[in-house]
Formats: structure tokens, sequence, C-alpha cells
């Protein structure tokens, strides 16, 4: 091939796609320039880039973005993942310095390690700013504070506000705990009444009373199935980790003392996690592969009486297009050990350091705590930041509702520090051994205790988490 | 000579773009990813990026017994994958071979639905295909009274050996058509010989399909191991490397120290063990390939 030929057919084609690329890139950044505007509209054409879960609660935010640009002139280009494949987006964008994102959801267990690594900026300076409070409904003092210091402050500053408010539940089947047959035959084996259960040792009574083979009696039906006294996570999975902090905190336990120390070899948190490994054989088969997901799944097929499990799964169990038990479930409380716990696992939205457009995306964040959208999407399945919206009668009326407003009394959060991440793969990692059968629960903490002592060494005790 | 040159320099020319394309996607992170594995760079250390700690990260991967786990889950897995699939493949290309030649066709296209498929997806079919509850195995156990566990990938004794199924169950036809192009290949003669020798199908299959089908199940068997050396998709679908850690194999286990253990660093180093590792076996393949190319030209 001659050179002309080589320059015509090989490298002018290539540079012909590299400057087209260049020209799209160019507009597509040029479409995202504020063109301004007053009031409401202040940051009208303005393009904000965000990225969360695929959960409900963010399906059901992303139904409100259209009104959201149509009252602000902002557009709201929302990506959303698994969790993993989310958090893995986040980590690469936020530690290769990338601007890509103006909203990022995390998990609050990140909140350290954001604020450390200097990846998301103080609210605020936002706050603060009269300019930005374009907003008309929204309130801040109308803003869970628990809620918003525990899954959005850090230290003396607030960087992120809640995205939702997950906190964990007791669930049951009201049904068969209410069926008279069922009462008289717990009363009669156990010799007291049949009821929700305050306490672990009636739970697991009623975990073994409701456990059957196909072909036995429950509530006067014959079972064409097994039925099981209880639903779990055991997976090497976060789900794992946060349904057995709920027993770790009741029985005492915990990951810290009050000092800062660690404790997650001790007495107690050894108990709760006999108790959890031996409440599995009143489960579903194949606990040590299960997370939220299938959780959900045992509940809404109607195969397990029970189980503690987070609210934002409860909206599906009452979703009549994909569950068996809408109309038989009630909620309440999780069981009291030596103190009452409820695991709160909340999301939160941060805007990134490098955000190009922090002040829309503020702007964003205040609509999105407005008592109108909160009660838009705790209809579609989401939880509310406001104390406003808890009172609203409407979602009075939601089977779950009582109860969740009953556990945020009594909620308990996993700490926020950086290393949390490597202590809570190795706790998912121990705990995993333990219910697979291949280390007992004393020696699988007492290996987390090294773990965790090696990780925090030299910080120890932990004065702030 | 000038023939030659121009030769070169028209290769080179035709090379040049896909090497510089390759060497900002490739050399780039690759080069990035070996100065991090020299340094302390974990998110809860915001400064450690900074800390060059020399062969820490190395000497931590040679000696962790969660490392030890998880590269020894791997020969396991690529153990128990390469050698089903060699076996089962070459058993499924004699099989085809007998075949008419359309029934072939038809035959061959049927067995490469399972590599269309993304691993993703293979680990999503085979998780709800092995749901202790819901799954099409657990319905066949129940149905036919089988003695067989319900919850395969509970069990640290045997949900290794599922995972490796779906692999096998995936990859199996790359194979078997590797093998039956190799098949084809043998000449007709040698066959023909042995049968007027009076050689038993045995015979036949030991002293003459194995000996000239050894080449190219070698580089069959080097491709595979290759391939379920990086394995990730299926475990982390189907287990997330448990129960305990039966199934992290070292991919996984990467995984987890880049992207819940946020330690880059020790994740880095372990890409380049592998990245060695593999590129021993792509040297080992290309230098048999070559010399196989020089032996027929």
């Amino acid at each position: 091939m001659k050179r002309g030929n080589f320059l015509r057919r090989v490298l002018l084609p290539i540079l012909f796609l590299v400057l087209t690329a260049s020209v799209l890139i160019v507009c597509k950044r040029n479409s995202q320039v504020e063109t301004g505007g007053t009031g409401i509209k202040k940051f009208q054409g303005t393009v904000l880039h965000m990225i969360a879960e695929q959960q409900t609660p963010t399906e059901a935010l992303e139904k409100q973005l259209g009104l959201f640009k149509a009252e602000t002139g902002i557009e709201v280009i929302l990506e959303m993942g698994p969790f993993d494949n989310v958090v893995q987006k986040i980590t690469l964008a936020m530690q290769s310095g990338s601007d890509e994102y103006d909203i990022i959801a995390t998990p609050y267990q990140f909140l350290g390690n954001l604020v450390v690594n200097n990846y998301i900026q103080p609210l605020e300076p936002l706050m603060n700013n009269p300019e930005l409070r374009i907003i008309p409904d929204y309130k801040e003092d109308d803003l869970i504070k628990g809620m918003w210091d525990a899954s959005g402050r850090w230290k003396n500053a607030v960087y992120g506000v809640s995205a939702n408010s997950c906190i964990m539940h007791f669930a049951y089947r009201k049904d068969i705990f209410e069926n008279p047959q069922e009462k008289a035959a717990f009363r009669t084996k156990y010799g007291y009444d049949l009821k929700v259960p305050l306490d672990w040792k009636t739970y697991q009574d009623i975990a073994e009373f409701f456990t059957r083979k196909a072909g036995a009696t429950l509530a006067g039906e014959r079972l064409n199935q097994d039925f099981f006294g209880v639903s779990m996570s055991g997976k090497r999975h976060d789900a794992t980790t946060c349904e057995w902090l709920n027993y770790a905190w009741s029985f005492g336990g915990g990951i810290f003392d009050e000092k800062g120390n660690i404790i997650i070899g001790n007495a107690k948190n050894v108990a709760a996690l006999e108790y959890y490994n031996n409440l599995k054989k009143y489960a579903p088969p194949g606990v040590s592969n299960k997370t939220w997901d299938e959780q959900t799944t045992e509940m809404q097929q109607g195969i397990a009486a029970m189980a503690i499990i987070f609210n934002d799964c409860l909206p599906a169990l009452e979703n009549p297009t994909e569950s068996k038990v809408v109309g038989k479930m009630g909620y309440g409380a999780v069981p009291i050990g030596e103190k009452p716990a409820a695991h709160y696992g909340a999301w939160s939205y941060f805007i990134p350091t490098k955000s190009k457009h922090p002040e829309a995306a503020w702007v964003f964040l205040q609509w999105f705590n407005t008592p109108k959208i909160q009660k838009a999407l705790a209809l579609d399945g989401a939880f509310p930041n406001l104390v406003s919206t808890y009172m609203d009668p409407e979602l009075n009326t939601l089977p779950y509702w009582e109860a969740t407003m009953e556990a945020y009394k009594i909620s308990t959060t996993r700490p926020r520090i950086p290393e949390w991440n490597s202590m809570n793969e190795e706790l998912m990692l121990q705990i995993s051994n333990v219910l697979a059968g291949q280390s007992t629960p004393a020696a699988a903490l007492a290996t987390a205790q090294q773990s965790f002592e090696r990780l925090l060494a030299g910080q120890l005790p932990i004065t702030y988490q | 000579v000038t023939a030659i040159r121009d030769a070169r320099k028209l290769a080179l020319r035709f090379h040049l773009p896909t090497f510089l394309i390759l060497s900002v996607i490739t050399l780039g992170p690759l080069l990035y990813a070996v100065r991090i594995s020299f340094y302390d760079f974990r998110l809860s250390n915001p400064s450690g990026e900074r800390i060059f700690v020399g062969l820490k990260n190395y000497i931590e991967l040679f000696t962790s017994r969660d490392a030890f786990v998880s590269i020894w889950t791997t020969f396991k897995f690529v153990f128990i994958v390469v050698t089903l699939e060699v076996i089962l493949g070459i058993i499924i290309a004699l099989s085809i071979n007998t075949l008419p030649r359309v029934k072939r066709y038809i035959f061959t296209s049927f067995i490469l639905i399972p590599m269309m498929v993304a691993p993703l997806v293979v680990g999503l079919m085979f998780s709800f295909f092995f749901n202790p509850q819901f799954g099409l195995y657990v319905f066949f156990v129940k149905v036919l009274h089988l003695p067989l566990p319900v919850a395969l990938l509970n069990s640290p004794r045997t949900a290794l050996f599922v995972v490796a199924l779906t692999d096998v169950w995936e990859w199996t036809p790359y194979l078997a058509l590797v093998f039956l192009a190799g098949l084809q290949s043998i000449p007709g003669e040698s066959f023909e010989a042995a049968k007027v020798d009076g050689a038993s199908d045995w015979q036949t299959f030991s002293r003459i399909t194995i000996p000239l089908m050894s080449p190219i199940i070698f580089v069959g068997l080097i491709l595979r191991a290759m391939e379920a050396f990086k394995e990730f998709d299926k475990p982390y679908i189907l287990t997330g490397g448990g129960p305990g850690t039966a199934t992290e194999v070292i991919d996984m286990y990467t995984y987890r120290q880049a992207f819940v253990s946020f330690n880059f660093s020790k994740a880095a180093a372990i890409c380049m063990v592998l990245f060695i590792v593999l590129l021993l076996c792509g040297m080992l393949y290309g230098r048999f390939v070559l010399e196989r190319n020089q032996n027929e030209l």
C-alpha cells in the first residue's frame, strides 16, 4: 500500500472518528451548562447526574423526577443498579477524581470513608446560603433529627440526607398467629399463649411450633409443602450481618463497648450467634445462601411464619400482584433480650466534592425532602424522612406504618468508621462459617475479634463512630 | 531485502493503531496497578497512596491464610472444570463426528447455545435451578424421591462442585467444537490402516485418535484453564464465595479486597500474581502453537 493510500484508508477514518467523538462530547458538555432563571427556576437547564441502588424507594423517586424538572427546570439523569454494582461505580468515580456524578447514594456505613478521603462535600455552606432556599415547602426542622444525624452527620458537619430510612422489623403471619386452633395447640405445648414474641425465648418457641412437614395441618388446612417457623439470611453478604446485629445488640453485645473497645468476641455476642445458628433449623433449607431478597420471596410465597426484615421489603409483602400473603401479615418490633434494638440501615444522598453542579444538587435534596414528595414516595413503597409525613393520616392506614414508627424509637446504627467495610467483610465471613458448620460461634467471633484489633491497631478506643 | 523491509513497514503501519489503542487502554492501567501494588492504597487510609511499602502486599498475599485458601480453591475449581470439560468435550466430539453431515450441523448449532449465554445469566439461571424451595432441581429430587440433598449450594462439600458444573455446562460445547475440528483433521488413512490391522475400537481410540488429537487437546486445555482461572461471575451470583470460603476463587477474593474492603493495593498485588500466572500459561500456549506451526511448515 502506498503512503497516500495508507493515509486515506486508515489514518483519515481514525482521525475522523476521533474528531466526531470529540465534537459529540463537547456538545454534550455544553448541553449541561446552567442556563439559569429566577426563583425556583434559578438552575433551569441544569442536568444533574445521580446514581443509586435499584430498590423500591429509588424506583419511586424516578417516577417523580418529571415533576422536579417541571417545577425547577433541572433534569436529573438517574442511574440505577444492583448494590455491588453501584458501590463499585461510586468507588471508581470517587477514587479517579471523576466529576461524573452530582449526587450519589450509598449506605451510611460508607460515610467515614467518604469524608476522610474528601470525596463528598459538607452541606452547611449550601444550607446556609439564602440564595439557594428556593424550594418553598422545604423545612429543615421537619427532618427526623436522629435519622438525619445517623445518615448524614460526621463529627461536626452534615454531609448528606437520608435517602431511604430502612429499619428492621418483626414481620409475622397474623392469620395463623390468631387462629384459635393454633393458639390452643401452642398453649397446650408450651404452657403460655401464642402472641407476638417480645423476647427471644418466645421467638424460638414459635419458630419451632410452626415448623411443619408437608401433609401436616396449619390453621385447619392441609399443607402441600413444608412450612417453616422463620425465614433468615445467612449468605456471606451484608444482609446477614445486618440481621444478626439485631440479635447481638439485643443480647447486650455489639461491636464496641461504651468506651470504644472491641467486644465482638464477648460472651453476649457468642450467645447471640449460637442462638442465630440454632434458629436455622426452623428455617427453609439453604439459609447459608440467602439474603433479604430470598427472605422476601419466602414470606411472599407464604412458606414461613415470621422474619426479622428491613421495612423496605414490607411493601412487597402487601403487593397483590406478587404476594400470596396480602392482608395476612402483622408487623411489630424486634424481640427484646437485655435491651431493645432495631437495626437502622438507611442509604444517604451525598454531593461529591467534584460535582459540577453542587448548588443545583442541593436544590434537588431540598425538593426531595418536601412533604409532597416524601408522601408520594411513601405511597409508592419508600420510607420518609419527615416527622409530618409519618403523621399523615393516609399513610397511617398502611399495615406496617405504626410498627415502623415504633421501630425508630429503638433504632441502633452500625459503625460508620472508615475501617467498617473491612470489619463487616470479616464478620460476614465468620457468621457464614458458623452457619455452614465450618466454625463454632466462639471460635468464629474470637477470630473476628483478632481481625478487628488488627484493623484498628493504634486507633483504639474508637471514640467516634 | 527491499521487499522484506517494505513488508515489515507495512505490517508496522497496520499494527500501529491497534498497538496505540491497546497501550492506552491496557498498558496504562497495568502500569498503574503495578505501581499501587507497592503502596498502601486503602480508602480507610487517605494518604496511603503515597506511602511506599515495598513488597509488603505481596508478602501478605503469600503468608495470608485467606489468600492461600482462595488460591487452593481456584486450583480445585480449575482442575474440576478442565477435567470434566475435556472428557465430556471428547465424548461429544466423537459422538458428533459419527453423525451424517446435516445432523452434525444441526447438533453442533444446538450445543453452542450455552456458550452464547452471558456468564452472569448462567449464574442467575442456575441460582433459580438450584433454589432449595422453588428450583427445578428440588422439584425433581422430591418428585423422583432421589436420595440427594436439596440445598447443594449451602454445603461447603458440594458448593464448589455445583459452581464448577455450571461452568462445565457453559463451556463443554466450546471444547467439543475444538475437538471436533481436531478429529476431522486426522487423516482417514490412519483409521483405515487400523481397521485393516484388526484394531478394536478402544485400540483405535487410544492408539490413534488420542495421540493424533493430543496437540489440540493440549491447546483446548490451556485455553480453558486460563479462562477458568479468571472465573468470577458464576460463584459471585450463585454463592457470593460462600458458604464460608468454600467457593471463593481468586478473582472473588480480589474483588472483595478491592470493592468490599477497599484495599486497592492488595487487590493490585493479587492481580499482578494472577497476571504472571496467566502470562506463563499464554507463553506456554504461544510457544506450543508456534512450534507446531513451524513443524507443519
